[in-house]
C-alpha cells in the first residue's frame, strides 16, 4: 500500500495572488539550486583550508626561525673612548650588530635593564700594578651585560660578542645577567604559551559563535571577545602557574600582565570580528594568516625579534602580538621597563580595529538599509501601479454600470407613462367534427375582450 | 672562558631553542559549512561558545606547560668510556651530584662510546683518556640536549684536572641549527592530514568511510610532499635523495594514520570528533613527540608518553634517516606501523558496527511498516499517513 503523494499546497487569496507566490517559490527554488555546489565543488572549498595550511604555516613560521642569527642586534660598548670606538665600529659594521659606544660606565648595566638595549661590553682599564713599568701594555676587564629574559639566543650572541672583545683585548670576559629567565621558565617560553593559549581562546570564540549563531549582532560577539578577555588569561596563568609558579613577582606584577594579556585578547577577538566582516564563512583562512601565521613567528616568543630576518623584524615593529609579548616581557623581567612602547603598539591596535568594525559595520548597515529601501521603492512604485490599475479599472466598471444604468434609464424614461389601450381576441375554430371525439360538443364562439393595463 | 653569573640549575639546558607551541589550527569552519539562516538555542550556544574554547586551554595548556617549561634530563642514557677505576668513581659522583638526572653505562671499550651516540642507544658519551675527555654529542637527536652533555663531560674533565674536547656525530644542518624545523614538518603532517578530514566530514556529514579513507591517503601523499617542498626554499637538510624520499615515506605513512584516526573519531563521535582530534593528534602528540623538548629531557610522564605515541614514532624515525643515516630504524618505525595497523583495524570494527547497526534499524522499521500496513488491512488500526 502506497501512499498518495500529498497534494500540493492550495494557494489562497486570489488568482492572481496564488500565481505571484507560485512565481516567487520557483525563483527562491531556482536561486536556491543555482547557488548550492554540488559535492564535488564542496569538497574542493572543503580543501582549501588545509592546502592553505600545508602551504603557508611552513612559509611564515620556517622562514622566520629555521635559521635564529643576530640581525642589527643593538649593542652598547661602554669604555674609554679611544678603545671602545674602534670596538664598536667593528661590530656596528657586521650584519649582525648595531653597537654604539658611550664613556658612561653606569649606562652599561642600566641601559640593559631599561630595554634600551639588548646587551651591552663594559670595557675598563685596569689600574698598572705597583712597581710596574710605565710603558707597560695597559690590562683589561671586559664584563659583558646580557638579559637573557630578551631571549636566551639574544643572550648567547651578546656573550659571544662580549668574548671576542675580551680575546682582542687580551683578556677573558665575565657575564653578568641582569634580567634572568624563572628557574621554572629556563626557556623562557611560557610567556609565549600564555599569548598563544589566550589567542587560542580569543579567536575560538567567535568561530564558534559564528558557527551556532550566524547572524550574531556585533554587540553579542564583543560581548564574547569582553568575556574572554577576562576569563582566558585567568585560566591559562591558573593552569601554568602550576608548573611555572608567580614568577618570583609581586601581585601587582602579575595583575598588570593579566591585565595586558586581557587588553590583547580583547584586540584578537576585534581582529576576528573584523576578518569575519570581511570574509564571512571563509575567516578561517583570515584568522589563521593574520592572527595565527603573521602574529606568532613575528611575536618575538618563539625567536628574539633581534634574531629575526628583516621582514619578520619589521612585522615585530608594529604586529599586535609583539606589542603584548614585549610588554609580558617588560612586566614579568624587566620591572615594566619599557611596557609603554610596546602597550601603545597594543592599544593602537585595539583602538584601530574597534573603530575599523564599526566603520566596516556602519557601511555594511546603511548599504544593506540602502538596499532595503531600493527594494521598498520599487515595490512601493509596484503597489502604486497596481493600485492606479485597480482604480482605473473600478473607475471603468463604474463608468460602464453608469452607462448602463443610463441607458436603462433612458429606455425606460422613453417609454409612455400613460396606459395602454389592450386587446385580447380569442377565437375557437368551428371545425368539422370528428366521429371518434369521445366528447362531442358543440363550440363555435368567438370571444373578444377589451380592456386597459398600465 | 666566559662565566655566567647568576648560574641557578647545573643541569639547565644553556643553548638557544626555539618553541613553538602548535596549537593553532583546531577548529574548522570551510566556506559553505555555515547555514546562516540556522539559529540555535541559547542553551547550544553558550554551550558552544564556553565549552570549546575551555576545552582547548585546557589541553594546551596542561600538555605544553607541563611538558616543555623547563626541560631538565631524566635518566638521559650516558655512556661513559675509560678505565674502570676511574670511571666507577665518576659514576658515583655524578649520582651524587645529580640524582636521577643521568643513566650512566660504563664501559671500557672507547669505540662503544662513539658507537652508542650515532646509533642512539645513548644520548651522548664520555670519553676518559687520562686526564683528557673527549665528549661526544649528537645535535640531531635533540639540540637542547647537547648542552647538557657538553657540561657534564666539562664538569667530569675539570674533576680529572684535564680538559674536554666535544665532537659531535649527528650534527644539525647549518641552514637549522635549532632542529625545529623538522618539528615542523611534523606538525604540517599532522594537521594537513586530520584538517583535510575534519573539513570534508564537515561539508559532506554522511561522507562514508570509504570516502574518508581515500581523503585520508590522498592527503598522505601530498602532505608530506608540499610541506617538505616549502621547507626546502629555507633549509638544506644536506642529506642524499634517498634520505629525503625515505623521510616523505615516514611522513606519508603517519599523514595516512593521523588521517585514519581522524577518521575513526570522527565516525565515533561526529562533529565532536574535533575535540578527541586535537586531544588525541596534538594535546597529547606534539609535547611527547621530542621535537620542542627531547625524550631524555622531557618529565618521566612525558616519557612513557613518548615511547609509545604516534607522533614520536614518526618523529624519531624521521631524525634516524636525516641524521642519523637510519641507525636504528626499526624500533620507531614499528611504533609508528602498530599505530597504522591498529587504526585500520579500529576503524574497520566501528565501520562494521555501525553498518549492522544501520541494517538492524533498517530491518526493524521494515517490520514495523509490514505491522502496520498488516493491521489497517484488517482495519485495525488507521494506515499511517
Amino acid at each position: 500500500m502506497t501512499d498518495a503523494p500529498a497534494p500540493p499546497a492550495v494557494p489562497t487569496g486570489s488568482a492572481p495572488d496564488a500565481t505571484r507566490a507560485s512565481d516567487a517559490t520557483r525563483a527562491s527554488e531556482a536561486t536556491r539550486a543555482s547557488s548550492t555546489p554540488n559535492p564535488a565543488a564542496k569538497v574542493v572549498a572543503a580543501l582549501l583550508l588545509p592546502l592553505f595550511f600545508v602551504v603557508v604555516f611552513p612559509l611564515m613560521f620556517v622562514s622566520a626561525l629555521h635559521e635564529p642569527t643576530p640581525n642589527d642586534l643593538s649593542l652598547l660598548v661602554v669604555g674609554p673612548e679611544q678603545v671602545v670606538s674602534q670596538v664598536a665600529d667593528g661590530l656596528d659594521g657586521t650584519a649582525e650588530f648595531a653597537a654604539t659606544h658611550t664613556d658612561v660606565t653606569d649606562e652599561a648595566r642600566s641601559s640593559v635593564e631599561d630595554r634600551t638595549v639588548e646587551g651591552s661590553i663594559l670595557v675598563t682599564v685596569d689600574s698598572p700594578a705597583a712597581g710596574a713599568a710605565a710603558d707597560a701594555a695597559p690590562t683589561f676587564t671586559v664584563t659583558t651585560y646580557v638579559a637573557n629574559a630578551e631571549g636566551r639566543s639574544v643572550a648567547s650572541a651578546v656573550t659571544a660578542a662580549g668574548a671576542t672583545v675580551a680575546e682582542q683585548l687580551g683578556t677573558t670576559a665575565e657575564t653578568v645577567d641582569v634580567a634572568p629567565l624563572a628557574p621554572t621558565d629556563t626557556l623562557g617560553t611560557t610567556l609565549f604559551y600564555l599569548l598563544t593559549y589566550t589567542s587560542l581562546a580569543a579567536y575560538l570564540v567567535i568561530i564558534v559563535l559564528t558557527q551556532v549563531k550566524p547572524g550574531a549582532p556585533l554587540r553579542v560577539r564583543y560581548l564574547g571577545s569582553a568575556i574572554t578577555a577576562v576569563v582566558a588569561p585567568l585560566i591559562v596563568f591558573g593552569l601554568s602557574s602550576i608548573w611555572v609558579g608567580d614568577y618570583d613577582a609581586s601581585f601587582g606584577t602579575i595583575a598588570a600582565l593579566l591585565g595586558v594579556n586581557a587588553l590583547y585578547v580583547f584586540t584578537v577577538g576585534a581582529a576576528a570580528i573584523l576578518i569575519q566582516q570581511f570574509l564571512g564563512n571563509a575567516a578561517t583562512f583570515g584568522i589563521m594568516g593574520f592572527i595565527v601565521f603573521l602574529n606568532f613567528p613575528s611575536a618575538g616568543g618563539a625567536g628574539p625579534a633581534a634574531m629575526l630576518p628583516s621582514f619578520w623584524q619589521a612585522i615585530h615593529g608594529f604586529y599586535f602580538g609583539a606589542g603584548a609579548m614585549e610588554s609580558f616581557r617588560s612586566i614579568v623581567y624587566f620591572d615594566g621597563a619599557g611596557t609603554t612602547r610596546w602597550l601603545l603598539q597594543l592599544l593602537a591596535w585595539t583602538v584601530g580595529l574597534v573603530l575599523a568594525t564599526v566603520v566596516v559595520h556602519l557601511t555594511k548597515t546603511v548599504r544593506a538599509q540602502r538596499a532595503d529601501l531600493a527594494v521598498l521603492r520599487t515595490r512601493d512604485a509596484e503597489h502604486v501601479a497596481s493600485r492606479r490599475a485597480t482604480r482605473d479599472s473600478l473607475a471603468a466598471l463604474e463608468a460602464r454600470e453608469a452607462a448602463e444604468a443610463r441607458q436603462a434609464e433612458e429606455a425606460r424614461a422613453a417609454e409612455p407613462t400613460e396606459h395602454r389601450h389592450v386587446r385580447v381576441e380569442a377565437y375557437l375554430i368551428d371545425d368539422a367534427r370528428h366521429d371518434d371525439d369521445p366528447h362531442p360538443t358543440d363550440r363555435r364562439s368567438i370571444t373578444s375582450a377589451e380592456g386597459a393595463v398600465r | 672562558m666566559s662565566t655566567t653569573t647568576p648560574l641557578k640549575d647545573d643541569r639547565r639546558a644553556a643553548e638557544p631553542a626555539f618553541v613553538m607551541p602548535e596549537n593553532h589550527l583546531d577548529l574548522v569552519v570551510t566556506p559553505g559549512s555555515v547555514d546562516p539562516g540556522r539559529t540555535a538555542s541559547l542553551k547550544t550556544t553558550l554551550i558552544a561558545v564556553i565549552s570549546m574554547p575551555l576545552f582547548f586551554l585546557f589541553a594546551f595548556t596542561l600538555a605544553y606547560v607541563s611538558s616543555a617549561h623547563a626541560p631538565v634530563p631524566h635518566d638521559m642514557a650516558v655512556t661513559l668510556a675509560g678505565p674502570a677505576a676511574t670511571t666507577d668513581r665518576l659514576v658515583e659522583l655524578i649520582d651524587e651530584q645529580a640524582p636521577r638526572a643521568f643513566d650512566v653505562t660504563v664501559t671500557t671499550d672507547a669505540s662503544r662510546a662513539s658507537e652508542d651516540v650515532s646509533t642512539r642507544a645513548s644520548v651522548g658519551s664520555i670519553v676518559v683518556d687520562g686526564s683528557d675527555v673527549t665528549t661526544v654529542v649528537a645535535s640531531g637527536g635533540g639540540a637542547l640536549a647537547v648542552p647538557v652533555v657538553t657540561q657534564l663531560g666539562q664538569q667530569v674533565a675539570e674533576e680529572l684536572g684535564g680538559t674536554a674536547t666535544v665532537e659531535n656525530v649527528a650534527p644539525l644542518p647549518s641552514d637549522d641549527p635549532g632542529g625545529s624545523v623538522l618539528f615542523f614538518l611534523l606538525v604540517i603532517c599532522t594537521v594537513g592530514a586530520f584538517l583535510s578530514i575534519t573539513a570534508v566530514s564537515q561539508v559532506l556529514p554522511a561522507a562514508r568511510t570509504r570516502s574518508l579513507v581515500a581523503t585520508a591517503a590522498g592527503a598522505a601523499l601530498v602532505v608530506p610532499v608540499l610541506g617538505f617542498s616549502v621547507i626546502s626554499l629555507f633549509v638544506d637538510f644536506e642529506v642524499p635523495f634517498g634520505s629525503v624520499a625515505a623521510v616523505l615515506g615516514v611522513g606519508a605513512i603517519y599523514a595516512f594514520t593521523v588521517g585514519l584516526l581522524a577518521t575513526l573519531f570522527t565516525k565515533i563521535a561526529g562533529q565532536g570528533g574535533v575535540l578527541l582530534v586535537i586531544l588525541f593528534l596534538v594535546a597529547l602528540n606534539f609535547p611527547s613527540a621530542g621535537g620542542s623538548v627531547p625524550e631524555s629531557m622531557l618529565p618521566p610522564f612525558w616519557q612513557v608518553v613518548h615511547n609509545g605515541w604516534i607522533g614520536s614514532g614518526a618523529f624519531e624515525q624521521m631524525r634516524n634517516v636525516l641524521f642519523f643515516g637510519g641507525d636504528g630504524s626499526g624500533r620507531w618505525l614499528v611504533q609508528l606501523l602498530i599505530w597504522t595497523a591498529g587504526s585500520i583495524v579500529l576503524l574497520a570494527g566501528v565501520t562494521a558496527l555501525k553498518k549492522r547497526g544501520a541494517r538492524s534499524t533498517d530491518g526493524a522499521t521494515e517490520v514495523d511498516d509490514e505491522r502496520v500496513a498488516t493491521d489497517a488491512a484488517v482495519g485495525a488500526v488507521p494506515a499511517r499517513s
